[in-house]
């Protein structure tokens, strides 16, 4: 858990992000949620219940705890601990196979209800699949589920999930995941990638175009992320504010950038190693000539 | 004054959870404002006492002043319901002092309620031990219990053998207590309180606890299923049939909910 003040006077989300298919984008979701509250100065508690990789874990190893609900000892690990967090946000990235026994857990020991008693505001985020069971799924959940909110996610920026995202209910009320190119989403699997380093300006590693991609792609789910809390009722400055506040320093910096560039190509010595040896369809598309990111990489 | 209801929970065979069954149903009382008392058998210690100290006496059953001072008292006692927790291989001996003493007549007459909870065990034993406490029940009550709590699996039954032992005696009832997460069991165990006042998260004198709540959403989730197999069977209506109509109308989890909220 980060050490930040926790905000007062507001319910303290949990969320609970979780699918009935593997591949379709739980991680990165709960990825961009701890970020964005992290960027936001909110103290985060994250939990990972993932069994294989790679995890949540081992993107934000420093802020996620690995929970296993196999055993009573590991569910007053779990529950217990998210009831005692002091009003800090809390992510659960709750892989397929554990969906089940979870809810059914829940359900048994009263937790969301003891949660919304603590000042706790539970979400469930249901991203939906292309399986035809995941909208009776979330029927389920929304009919079983009466102490909790529930909101399903159209993750279109993954494969697996697109089609359900082109085919889904356009009437059904939910967040959007804008849909997002496979080499911006290598770049952001990559296990050292950090949303907050993107959006403070820190991923100087990145080549301009792709970070001006990255920042779109990233800005757009930030803004979707930032209507749950209207969704949860929460008061107080809306999530995304510190967000918005970093995204003008990182414009800021980007406008800086693009002058730093247009100085000249002697300008490329101080780069940074790893930058000089990015693609040459990064570097033409962060406008430096063709010729000289050729003389650069090798 | 209405008619006093007796209930005596026991088995032949040890370890079977007769003592947790008794707990429950003073949970169940309390929780419905009915006034109870207890005699636990289990002397000179006794383990019901433990969790119910304030309404619970330790005795020996084969002791007469004991007796006396269980059975002479129904009238008089404030209590409208009397639960005796018999000591493992007593019940029948004990039916047989009530026999012998004129207790079963008396309910027989309709001057007391008298119930039996008889908790059985996973063997063809227990089976037996039906035959054996049906002879001396009279007009009493009879209610089976299979009691999972301790992991019982009643592996020894065949159905058959079992439903021709319970159609032998007339209007038994059978109640199933389900199991109970161990932790739980022994988390409850160790705090020494009533299951209601573990879920409330209270220690023995009414002063806040810090039981997890985990462990108090499973024995919450238990005993409302206990209560529900109360429910189902129209117990209170049994024991105390006033109170019975007020809690018609309330669900046994309302109930935990509401006595977790004081």
């Amino acid at each position: 858990m980060s050490s930040r003040p926790a905000r007062r006077g507001s319910p303290a989300p949990l969320y609970i992000v979780c699918s009935l298919l593997r591949g379709v984008g739980k991680t990165l979701l709960a990825r961009l949620l701890i970020e964005l509250h992290l960027i936001d100065g909110r103290d985060v508690a994250a939990f990972d219940l993932a069994d294989e990789g790679p995890q949540l874990a081992d993107y934000l190893s420093g802020i996620v705890t690995i929970a296993d609900i196999g055993d009573p000892r590991g569910e007053m690990a779990l529950f217990d601990r998210i009831l005692a967090g002091n009003g800090a946000v809390t992510v659960i990235d709750l892989p397929h196979r554990a969906l089940r026994s979870f809810f059914a857990i829940t359900q048994k020991i009263g937790f969301f209800q003891e949660a919304r008693r603590g000042g706790i505001e539970p979400l469930i985020l249901f991203i939906v699949g292309q399986d035809p069971t995941s909208a009776k799924v979330y029927a389920l959940l929304r009919r079983w589920l009466t102490a909790a909110s529930l909101l399903p996610v159209r993750n279109k920026s993954e494969v697996r999930a697109q089609a359900a995202a082109a085919t889904g209910d356009a009437s059904m009320d939910g967040l959007d995941i804008a849909p997002l190119d496979f080499a911006l989403r290598a770049q952001i699997d990559q296990l050292s990638f950090s949303f907050r380093a993107l959006w403070q300006g820190d991923a100087t590693y990145l080549a301009a175009a792709v970070e001006d991609d990255l920042l779109d792609w990233t800005g757009h789910a930030f803004v979707q992320l930032g209507k749950l809390e209207r969704f949860l009722g929460s008061e107080g400055a809306p999530l995304g504010a510190a967000a918005a506040r970093s995204s003008a320093l990182v414009h800021r910096r980007r406008a800086r950038r693009a002058a730093h560039w247009r100085r000249g190509p002697r300008r490329l010595q101080s780069i940074a190693p790893e930058t000089r040896s990015l693609p040459c369809w990064s570097r033409q598309a962060a406008g430096l000539p063709l010729r000289r990111c050729a003389s650069a990489s090798s | 004054m209405a008619k006093p209801a007796v209930v005596l929970i026991g088995a032949d065979k040890g370890g079977v959870g007769k003592t947790t069954v008794a707990r429950t149903l003073l949970d169940y009382l309390s929780n419905h404002q009915v006034q109870a008392r207890a005699f636990d058998t289990e002397t000179p210690r006794g383990t019901l006492k433990r969790f119910h100290p304030e309404i619970t006496r330790v005795v020996d059953i084969n002791y007469v002043p004991d007796q006396m001072q269980i059975f002479d008292t129904v009238h008089s006692t404030e209590a409208a319901v009397t639960v005796i927790d018999v000591r493992a291989g007593l019940l029948s001996s004990t039916l047989q002092a009530l026999r012998d003493i004129g207790f079963i007549d008396a309910a027989k007459r309709g001057q007391i309620t008298f119930v039996v909870l008889h908790i059985l065990g996973p063997s063809i034993a227990s089976l037996d031990e039906i035959a054996e406490t049906a002879a001396y029940l009279g007009d009493a009550k009879y209610l089976m219990v299979k009691n999972f709590i301790n992991n019982t699996h009643f592996f020894e039954w065949d159905e058959a053998t079992y439903a021709a032992y319970f159609k032998r005696v007339p209007d038994a009832v059978e109640i199933t207590v389900p199991k109970l997460v161990e932790m739980a069991t022994e988390q409850v165990e160790l705090a020494s309180v009533p299951f209601a006042t573990f879920v409330a998260n209270k220690k023995q004198g009414g002063e806040g606890a810090s039981y997890s709540f985990v462990l108090r959403g499973y024995v919450r989730h238990w005993l409302d299923q206990v209560w529900r197999e109360y429910q189902r069977i129209g117990l209170l209506g049994l024991l105390e049939p006033r109170t019975a109509v007020r809690a018609a109308i309330m669900r046994p989890r309302a109930v935990l909910e509401a006595a977790e909220a004081t």
